[in-house]
C-alpha cells in the first residue's frame, strides 16, 4: 500500500531539526521549541499505538493495522499510564480495585515490569508538556528541558519498540482494550 | 497535610534532591489545571549546567522519579517537570513572576 505512514524515528529526527543539540548565540526559538516538544510527544505515542494494535491485530496486514491505529485516543494511552504509574507509587491519580487486582494480584506475580513502569512515567510526562506546548501560552520551553524532552521521547520509543516481555504485552493490550471501535 | 504544607515539603524535598550527574539549585512548585481540567503539580527546576546539550536521560528520569514518589505521598497532583539550566535562568523568572 503506497502512503506516508508515521514512524515514530522519523518524527524523533524532525523534533532535532527543531531543537538542536549543537546551535550558535541568538534568541533560541521558543515556537521551534513548542513543536519539538508536540513532535517528541507524537513519536511516543505513535511507537505506542503500534505495539498496541500488533498484540491486538498480531496478524492484521499493515493496512489494517494503520487503520486500526487511529482507534487509539491519546487518553487511552494516558489511563492505562495512570495506572501503572499509581501502582508504582509514581502517581497520585486512584487505580480502580479491579485493575489493581488484575496488575498486582494478593498472591501472584506482578504484571507490571520496570520498563513498563519507565515507559508509563515517561508517557505520562510527554503527555502533559504536549498540552502545555500545544495550548499553554505561559508554558516556557527552555532549550535543556526541549532537549531533555526529545532524549525521553527517544527513550520511551526505544524502550516501547524493544519491549518483549510477558509484562510488556499486558501493558500493550491494556491499552488496545482501551481504544474504541470507530468509523474513522 | 495542608496542601501548602505539601508543597513546601516538595520544595523542601527537591532542593535536598541529590545526585552525581544533576544538582537542583531551586526548585519551585505550584498547583494547577492541565489542558483537560486534571489538577498537576508543577515543578520549575534550576539545575546545574550540563556538560552537553541536555542532561543525562536516566539522571533525569531518577529524579523525576523520586519528584513523582514524593508528591504522591505528600498527596499532590501528577507531577510535571520543567527543567532549566543556570545558563537559561533568565527562564525562570517568567515562571515566578
Amino acid at each position: 500500500m503506497p502512503g506516508y505512514p508515521i514512524e515514530p524515528d522519523k518524527l524523533l529526527d524532525a523534533a532535532d531539526i527543531l531543537c538542536p543539540a549543537q546551535v550558535g548565540r541568538g534568541r533560541p526559538p521558543y515556537t521551534a521549541h513548542r513543536r519539538a516538544v508536540s513532535t517528541a510527544y507524537y513519536a511516543a505515542f505513535h511507537a505506542l499505538t503500534d505495539r498496541a494494535v500488533g498484540v491486538a491485530f498480531r496478524h492484521g496486514d499493515a493496512a489494517l493495522r494503520q487503520r486500526v491505529r487511529r482507534w487509539v485516543a491519546h487518553a487511552d494511552v494516558a489511563t492505562v499510564c495512570r495506572w501503572v504509574s499509581g501502582l508504582q507509587g509514581t502517581g497520585s491519580l486512584g487505580v480502580p480495585a479491579h485493575i489493581r487486582t488484575l496488575l498486582v494480584p494478593p498472591h501472584g506475580p506482578s504484571h507490571i515490569d520496570a520498563g513498563a513502569a519507565v515507559v508509563a512515567d515517561g508517557f505520562l510526562e510527554l503527555y502533559e508538556k504536549r498540552m502545555e506546548a500545544d495550548y499553554d501560552h505561559e508554558a516556557v520551553f527552555t532549550r535543556g528541558d526541549t532537549r531533555a524532552t526529545i532524549g525521553l521521547a527517544r527513550r520511551v520509543v526505544s524502550l516501547v519498540g524493544a519491549a518483549a516481555s510477558n509484562e510488556a504485552e499486558v501493558f500493550f493490550g491494556l491499552i488496545a482494550m482501551q481504544a474504541q471501535v470507530r468509523s474513522r | 497535610m495542608a496542601e501548602e504544607d505539601g508543597i513546601a515539603e516538595l520544595v523542601e524535598f527537591a532542593q535536598s534532591y541529590s545526585s552525581p550527574a544533576v544538582a537542583i539549585k531551586r526548585a519551585l512548585v505550584s498547583l494547577d489545571e492541565n489542558q483537560e481540567g486534571d489538577p498537576v503539580t508543577r515543578i520549575v527546576l534550576l539545575l546545574t549546567e550540563p556538560d552537553g546539550d541536555t542532561w543525562g536521560v536516566d539522571d533525569i528520569t531518577e529524579m523525576r522519579q523520586a519528584l513523582r514518589r514524593r508528591a504522591t505521598e505528600l498527596s499532590l497532583p501528577p507531577v510535571t517537570l520543567t527543567l532549566v539550566a543556570e545558563s537559561e535562568r533568565d527562564a525562570i523568572d517568567a515562571f515566578s513572576q
